[in-house]
């Protein structure tokens, strides 16, 4: 027969006191690890906790809790005072993503009303677009959509009549300029847009226009350059006006291709500790114009302050606004995200174009908008001229 | 006797039972499974990555105090703010009608930028000391006053609090005298009373807050002592103040009934005062204007709806449309300092009106007879009165 251990009360009391003690410790120890507590964090948590528990309980009217947490996040945000941070909610994030990885989602179209006729019309088919592969052209007018007629509709209607129908198709009856009509079937997804592109001008001119520098513009503007000097361009423009920046390894990587070894980027923390980029020895031995203007930020000023810095090229253009912080993007994990500046960087004359306020173009040119690109006319002059 | 005994199971059983218990009972105490926790989490993480990845270290007390205002607006609360801990102390002196300081209201004046002091606070150590009003401060310690700005004027005098301040001052005659001033906290009535003629009483209410209950129903006892056979209630300008303060004098003018209704933002009524069966036996006249709001309005409309519903005729109330708010507010402290105001509950009038809802001009109390004229307003109540005191 087995026998069986008997515990007197005394054992009982003791044990469930261990079980006690034990509990206690455990549930501070999992507090301490898992929210620091007693860190400054923790402290300001705790005010926070504070409020939103008065609001939740004593308020009289009524509150939209994810709402509140959500303007609470960005007023967080907001609070840095530091213009490139910032707070995207679940739904911004996502369309961040698509933008920093240069990836549209939809058919690819740029619509507008035509005003003669008052119908909706393809302004712009983007390159490698749903729309392109589907034998869409400008100045195509979108008569009906999904058997609706589209001359009551706004654009923007039109725009979220196509985006409705994500992962699938949509189908279009569209008159071309000549007047036939044609049926199309339109995929309607996400596509990768191609943040480069490039032309050879005349006399062996290489023309490279770099839209952004996120996902894809680094490898672009290499296959770009090497497609360029096969044809035999004798020097190249590069256009960065209108570039809003992007990715720091991107520009990188053009910039190695570009300039021979040394120094390429430096990035400072607040008490000035270094972390540098270096260049390798290959580089690439043209005369290079860069057009610059105030709408060129962060890489693209970069771009354009090296070049210049390192005599490697003429700068033409308006003179940028300067933007010297680099950001990081932060998911959160109840959703959304945060834009964070987490660096400042220097060119390798250890230059903060944040605190100069941008790069002066070498020539400077202004344009006026609508007429001929004269920017682009005095970048091949100065091209000669180098 | 028969020891108990158990087995092992048991043994086991009960102290990892009492193990989560006591795990269950602590994370209930640090707000885990409350539901605002997950909402304040999400902050938190977002706060921690700031920290550890912003470029600059980050001050974050100042990151929080503008995170609690941005929240305090949100709530669309017309009388919601948030308060640094200097502001908090302040309205609680305020409340109990305290002040800190010399007790002086003042004014620059226009060409050699020094003060003139256009009032003392009754009981103020200004006053005390003999300051009065169209008096120029022409030093603050030896400081030229016409050189200083309201700051660092504020500066030096709560920097002597506890002693004192010497003034150089000229009279309106040009005679210079020094002044010591106490430098201290002191309290001010928030009610003023006087007998005007014809047996009429005034009472000015300034404010509801502490202890303005207690010093109007003196001022009625001591009104009625001297033979008051009608009383105005002045309570143009009054911000309001506690409930406790506008029912208790309610609870001396009105006999037995509802004088005071909470509810939540549903209409949903929570609570009810009421008034007991003594009450004042003369004619009154309230005295509003649009500067009078929330306990102020409030004590305005309860007499003019008890007048209505009584279809006599012993109450008017005189001046212009208050302001119209309806919604009482608390004032939390925080564990690190500062507080929220914020409104708390919605109150309705005995016949169940908000003075908050509607359209601008349907908000508050209109008077029973409308008289814009600053200077008559008075003047208006004291006819109104003689006629009801002769009409008796």
């Amino acid at each position: 027969m087995e026998h069986n251990k008997r515990y007197s009360t005394t054992s009982l009391i003791v044990c469930v006191a261990i079980g006690v003690l034990a509990g206690f410790v455990l549930s501070l120890f999992w507090f301490r690890e898992v929210h620091g507590i007693g860190t400054p964090a923790w402290e300001e948590a705790k005010q926070l906790q504070e409020v939103r528990e008065i609001i939740s309980y004593s308020y009289v009217g009524k509150v939209d809790e994810t709402a509140l947490t959500e303007l609470a996040l960005a007023a967080t945000v907001a609070a840095l005072e530091d213009p490139w941070s910032f707070y995207l909610n679940q739904e911004q994030y996502e369309a961040h993503l698509n933008s920093i990885g240069n990836r549209q989602q939809g058919i690819g179209i740029y619509l507008e009303r035509d005003e003669e006729t008052n119908e909706v019309t393809v302004l712009e088919v983007m390159p490698g677009s749903p729309a392109e592969e589907a034998g869409l052209q400008p100045r195509d007018s979108i008569v009906m959509l999904e058997g609706q007629p589209t001359a009551p509709l706004e654009t923007d209607e039109v725009r979220e009549l196509i985006g409705a129908n994500y992962g699938g198709t949509v189908t279009l009856e569209v008159r071309n300029p000549a007047g036939e009509m044609r049926t199309v079937v339109v995929e309607v997804r996400a596509f990768d847009v191609n943040p480069v592109a490039f032309k050879m001008l005349e006399d062996n001119v290489g023309y490279i226009r770099i839209a952004n520098f996120d996902l894809r513009s680094g490898e672009e503007t290499i296959e770009a350059i090497e497609t360029l000097q096969e044809e035999g361009a004798a020097g190249l423009v590069f256009d960065v006006r209108n570039n809003p920046g992007g990715r720091v390894n991107e520009l990188l990587m053009i910039l190695d291709h570009l300039l021979p070894k040394g120094e390429l980027f430096v990035f400072a923390d607040y008490t000035g500790r270094e972390k540098i980029h270096y260049s390798g020895p290959k580089y690439l031995d043209i005369p290079i114009v860069v057009l610059v203007n105030e709408h060129a930020f962060s890489a693209a000023e970069f771009f354009a302050a090296i070049l210049q810095e390192t005599d490697r090229a003429t700068i033409v253009g308006m003179p940028t606004t300067g933007k010297g912080r680099s950001q990081i993007l932060i998911p959160l994990t109840g959703g959304g995200a945060i834009n964070l500046s987490t660096s400042r960087y220097l060119t390798p004359g250890r230059i903060d174009l944040h605190e100069v306020g941008g790069i002066s173009p070498d020539v400077e040119v202004e344009q006026e908008d609508g007429e001929a690109d004269v920017q682009l006319k005095r970048a091949i002059q100065e091209l000669a001229r180098r | 006797m028969t020891k108990r005994s158990y087995s092992r199971k048991f043994v086991i059983g009960s102290s990892v039972i009492s193990a989560l218990a006591m795990l269950w009972l602590v994370l209930f105490c640090l707000g885990v499974f409350n539901p605002v926790w997950g909402e304040v989490q999400q902050l938190q993480r977002a706060r921690e990555i700031i920290n550890r990845h912003y470029m600059e270290p980050i001050d974050e007390a100042a990151l929080t105090e503008k995170l609690l205002i941005t929240m305090v607006e949100f709530l669309e609360d017309e009388w919601a703010t948030y308060l640094t801990q200097a502001e908090y102390e302040e309205i609680q002196r305020r409340n109990e009608n305290r002040f800190q300081g010399i007790g002086t209201r003042s004014v620059r004046d226009e060409y050699t930028n020094e003060w003139i002091v256009s009032e003392t606070m009754p009981g103020s150590p200004a006053e005390e000391a003999g300051l009065r009003s169209g008096d120029t401060i022409v030093t603050i310690e030896g400081i030229s006053t016409g050189l200083q700005t309201d700051q660092e004027r504020a500066e030096i005098i709560s920097s002597n609090y506890g002693g004192s301040v010497n003034l150089e001052v000229r009279d309106l005659a040009g005679e210079m005298r020094t002044v010591v001033v106490e430098v201290r906290a002191f309290d001010v009535n928030p009610v003023a009373f006087e007998m005007l003629e014809d047996n009429i009483g005034y009472v000015r209410i300034y404010n509801f807050r502490r202890p303005s209950g207690r010093e109007t129903i003196a001022a009625i006892e001591t009104l009625q002592e001297e033979g008051a056979e009608g009383i105005v209630f002045d309570v143009r300008n009054n911000p309001g103040g506690g409930v406790n303060e506008v029912t208790q004098v309610l609870d001396r003018l009105l006999p037995e009934g509802e004088i005071f209704v909470y509810a939540d933002y549903a209409g949903q009524e929570t609570e009810i005062i009421y008034s007991d069966t003594e009450y004042l036996d003369m004619p009154i006249v309230v005295l509003i204007n649009e500067n009078s709001a929330s306990a102020a309005e409030y004590f305005a409309a309860v007499l003019q709806e008890f007048n209505q519903k009584m279809e006599c005729d012993t109450i008017t109330i005189v001046g212009v449309q208050t302001t119209g708010k309806g919604r009482s507010q608390q004032t939390h402290s925080l564990p690190r300092g500062g507080a929220i105001r914020l409104s708390t509950a919605r109150y309705l009038t005995p016949r169940r009106r908000d003075l908050q809802e509607g359209e601008r001009e349907e908000r508050g109390v209109r008077p029973d007879v409308k008289e814009a004229d600053e200077d008559f307003q008075l003047e208006k109540a004291i006819q109104i009165l003689i006629g009801k005191l002769i009409l008796s």
